[in-house]
């Protein structure tokens, strides 16, 4: 019989700690500031627990779960990002379920993330994914009596489905072709000609079908039409969490399975048009919205183009920049999104005039958030680009880095849309009382992204050596 | 240590100014220049002018796991710039006395962008370079586009005003720097380091030294402003507050030929040969197209932003004039006079700035055809205006001649083709004196009009600001030889360092 081993729980011990939460949660439906505190107690934990592979990694229920550093550092840059949205979501008054089914969701979410990273088989990839989904579309649906919400909501579930089951069929058109769902028998079969051959139909089809599973996730073009939908629909605390953690997830599932499929030239070359049309597109859309959500989701396309770009190198510098990058991303977006839901009720971009003689605080970190996201210095944005940009150029793609240049500059258009309504125009509005918590959190947030920027020695190592440099 | 003073008072200057109170602003951001100026003296004392390398050099670990360092020195070429920048920063501060609209917010971005400056200058790791050349973009976007004029639509129906000029000044700079980031990173991957000293490569193939250099030149050459990348210049000019206008012509575009003379010339001597010609036809190209253009304006502000294309254009045709064509020898002249022309416009377009805002916050209007008989009005004004615009124009005992002369000189010593360019050039000072006189024909001498009769003549503030860099102006053109003596061992290495590697 088999038994499980001690080191086989601490290669869990993150997830269970956080499943734990939500049992209790959704059990005792505890109040808000209790929910609040176990919640972070449980990401704390989840934290700690999951650090624990960083010294030797573990490969634990025959073969089909791997904790490396790899793991651990995707694992912990969600669980930040979930601790940071559950502030936001702490202050969201939009919201009417009740607060522990929210954060229950969420931590499902986070599960799912977790989950989908350390998987090193095709089922259990999918079941994570389907649990990272599932959640996500309702509560994306979350804002009663919203027509936006339930349509927003709808389209996300409606795509997804199609998603996921597009890339059920392309992992079972793999395990025809293969012969296995286990990750290391398809590293085996991969690498011995004999018995895969790369330009077999099966293989070009079914590896086409899971990059369209997993560019849903990652909101690529074309496949983003659910993402201005559901994110602008979503409050603001869950759409900064719905563009990070799917993205995290979803970008460590692909660092992985490149070290798979990187000979398939289909395969890279793939991601590389997905990525110069999430570029292109996302940014050209972002220009002419007027609606911060929007405008935010059709940049969180825009972004995942950049960090594509970085995969479609195939490269272990490249799996690098994407960590660095997803790093600086997730402060940015959440910070972005964190700083939408506490100075505009209907998140338009004229609600944000004036705020600089309002609320100076809030347009100085937003400011700092927006340099950032267009990669200027001493931001971490800048950095994250260097890192694409220098991947990008070791493998002399030129037209890659050029079309992620003129994207930039491109960018740098529509972020300066807010810079110029909360700097340079008058609006009318109150001044906006913020909570010592929240002064703090986007206080970090933008202290961090100045970190990244200018003293990003040791993150960099961290990445590095996640990456297997 | 005395360079990173001259970045860190105004750095610690910018983020005191936020937190005292409102009516503090103003004299702590007098203090914070005045101590850096003070603090700028021993560069100029101890500064070695026999010796053409880096001194004051100053190497700090940053994060040397990326070849990253905090490495500042200055030289000939870049000491001039950083005793302007800081000189300029202190009569901005002075002439920015008039400001009442978040004060605090002004100076703090005033001083920050003076600590910017400052870094583009003096950084030697590649990387600082560009963290300081990006960071000068942050303030310089939002002192456009707050305290510049406020957005319109003009006659044309073409959109005006502070915020669309900010933005135009922005993305153009952006796409010039995101340029050259991909040649520095190029670079970075093939050394490992961001040290610039080390990425020279006597061998490196020359198609590619000609694509990196394109990359390095166009950045620079739209900080110039080079035509055709010089359409946001005269927006940002016009739409800016006036101490604002001051840095920028008297600063920023300097950055232009600075880099070029620093990273194109001395990194890829081989493709600096072969574009020599080129960068020369361009520089004319600015001359003639900058008199034109300024002939043609009726708005003070606006002319003199023209005149800015023009007076950059000798600083780019004589950089290109430091190998005589055929022979191969050296030619130091240009290099010279370019250089020198550098600080000379810096400090002759300062006043002339100045002196546009100060008819500006009179009159409330810089229009040409509705001044008039202002020397009646407004003697003393009248004055300072002449002294500026024949320093400009060229007149000789005026620091503006000497570097013209010197720039002609040099490009008639470089032969071939370049007499050619000495010829329009030529033409193109007539212009440029034509201008200048039918200015000050139109607004200062003649009839009084009406409508300006009654404007105040200048106050002691202004004088204030103007007078040191009058006194620069005059001193440098009476007697430039200890002006030269500072730049003139580094301009002959630069030379002979293109002509040993070159082809």
């Amino acid at each position: 019989m088999y038994s499980i081993a001690f080191s086989e729980i601490s290669a869990v011990g993150g997830e269970i700690s956080l499943l734990a939460v939500a049992a209790l949660l959704l059990l005792f439906r505890p109040k808000k500031p209790v929910a609040v505190l176990l919640t972070l107690l449980g990401i704390c934990a989840a934290l700690l627990l999951t650090l624990a592979p960083w010294k030797n990694t573990l490969d634990v229920f025959s073969g089909t779960y791997h904790s490396g550093k790899l793991e651990a550092y995707l694992k912990d840059i969600a669980l930040i990002a979930g601790a940071i949205s559950l502030f936001l979501l702490k202050d969201d008054k939009k919201i009417k379920l009740h607060f522990s089914e929210i954060v229950s969701l969420l931590i499902f979410m986070l599960c799912g993330a977790m989950i989908i990273v350390s998987a090193r088989h095709l089922i259990l990839t999918w079941l994570a994914f389907e649990l990272l989904s599932v959640p996500a579309y309702a509560l994306v649906g979350s804002i009663p009596s919203s027509s936006k919400g339930t349509e927003g909501g709808l389209k996300y579930a409606v795509f997804g489905g199609t998603a996921s089951a597009t890339m059920l069929y392309g992992f079972s058109l793999l395990y025809g072709a293969v012969g296995s769902l286990s990750y290391s028998n398809i590293q085996f079969a991969f690498s011995n000609s004999e018995i895969v051959s790369l330009s077999s139909p099966l293989i070009i089809i079914s590896l086409v079908m899971i990059i369209v599973g997993i560019m849903f996730k990652l909101s690529a073009a074309p496949f983003h039409y659910w993402v201005p939908d559901a994110l602008e629909a979503a409050s603001p605390s869950i759409a900064g969490f719905i563009s990070v953690v799917p993205k995290i997830a979803g970008f460590g599932l692909l660092i992985i399975l490149n070290s798979i499929f990187y000979g398939s030239a289909v395969w890279l070359s793939l991601i590389y048009a997905v990525s110069i049309l999430s570029m292109t597109f996302g940014n050209l859309a972002a220009i002419h919205q007027n609606n911060l959500q929007r405008l935010m989701a059709y940049s969180t396309i825009a972004h995942a183009g950049y960090m594509l770009a970085a995969a479609s190198l195939g490269t272990q510098y490249g799996s690098f920049a994407i960590l660095y990058y997803l790093t600086v991303y997730t402060f940015m977006n959440l910070g972005a999104f964190y700083i939408i839901g506490l100075s505009s009720e209907h998140s338009r971009i004229d609600e944000l005039k004036g705020l600089s003689a309002r609320t100076p605080f809030l347009s100085f970190c937003m400011a700092v958030i927006l340099f950032s996201l267009t990669g200027l210095p001493p931001f971490g944005g800048l950095t994250g680009k260097l890192f694409i940009i220098s991947a990008a150029l070791m493998k002399e793609q030129h037209l890659l880095v050029g079309v992620l240049i003129i994207n930039s500059v491109i960018s740098l258009y529509y972020y300066a849309r807010i810079l110029k309504a909360m700097y340079f125009e008058k609006g009318e509005g109150e001044k906006i009382d913020i909570s010592p918590i929240s002064q703090t959190v986007i206080a970090g947030i933008t202290a961090m992204l100045l970190i990244l920027g200018i003293m990003w020695q040791a993150i960099g190592k961290i990445a590095e050596i996640a990456a297997g440099i | 240590m005395t360079l990173s003073l001259l970045l860190l008072i105004p750095l610690l200057g910018s983020v005191i100014a936020l937190f005292v109170p409102e009516k503090a602003v103003k004299p702590l951001a007098l203090v914070i220049t005045i101590v850096t100026l003070i603090a700028a003296i021993p560069l100029l004392i101890y500064f070695d002018t026999s010796i053409s390398g880096f001194q004051f050099l100053e190497e700090r670990y940053w994060i040397p796991t990326f070849g990253i360092n905090y490495i500042v020195a200055v030289d000939g070429l870049s000491l001039p710039l950083v005793i302007l920048t800081v000189l300029l920063s202190l009569i901005c501060i002075i002439a920015s006395w008039n400001i009442e609209k978040h004060v605090r917010g002004y100076f703090s971005l005033f001083l920050l962008l003076q600590s910017a400056m400052t870094g583009v200058f003096i950084a030697l790791d590649m990387f600082l370079f560009y963290v300081f050349w990006e960071l000068m973009l942050l303030p310089m976007y939002f002192l456009i586009g707050i305290w510049g004029a406020p957005p319109r639509v003009d006659a044309d129906g073409r959109t005006r005003g502070g915020p669309y000029a900010a933005i135009k000044f922005f993305i153009y700079t952006l796409i010039g720097s995101l340029l050259m980031l991909v040649a520095i990173l190029w670079l970075w991957n093939q050394n490992g380091t961001f040290d610039f000293r080390q990425w020279t490569d006597p061998d490196r193939n020359i198609q590619f030294q000609v694509i990196l250099w394109t990359l390095f030149f166009i950045a620079f050459a739209i900080k110039i402003p080079m035509f055709p990348f010089h359409t946001w210049l005269p927006d940002a000019h016009v739409e800016a507050p006036t101490a604002v206008s001051v840095v920028l012509a008297g600063v920023l575009l300097k950055m232009g030929t600075y880099g070029i003379i620093r990273f194109n010339y001395f990194l890829f001597p081989d493709a600096t040969v072969m574009m020599a010609i080129t960068v020369g036809v361009f520089g004319v190209i600015n001359i003639i197209y900058g008199t034109l253009c300024a002939m043609a304006q009726t708005d003070m502000k606006r002319l003199v932003a023209y005149s800015s294309i023009s007076h950059m254009g000798y600083v780019m045709l004589g950089m290109s004039a430091f190998m005589s064509v055929g022979r191969g020898s050296a030619v130091y002249e240009g290099l010279l006079g370019g250089t020198l022309q550098m600080w000379n416009h810096g400090t002759i377009t300062a006043m002339m700035f100045l002196l546009v805002g100060v008819i500006y916050d009179r009159a409330h209007h810089r229009d040409i055809t509705r001044l008039g008989g202002l020397a009646i009005t407004m003697p003393i004004y009248t004055g300072f205006v002449g002294l500026a615009f024949f320093a400009s124009l060229g007149l000789p005992g005026l620091s503006g001649f000497i570097g013209e002369a010197l720039v002609l000189l040099g490009t008639w010593k470089a032969a071939g083709i370049y007499r050619i360019f000495v010829g329009i050039a030529a033409v193109g000072i007539v212009i440029t004196a034509g201008y200048h006189l039918w200015l000050i024909h139109r607004a200062f001498l003649g009839k009084e009009n009406p409508e300006c009769a009654k404007l105040p003549d200048i106050n002691l503030r202004e004088i204030i600001t103007l007078v040191p860099l009058g006194l620069i102006v005059i001193w440098i053109g009476v007697y430039p030889a200890p002006a030269l003596r500072y730049i003139s061992a580094t301009m002959q290495s630069i030379v002979d360092n293109i002509l040993q590697a070159g082809l």
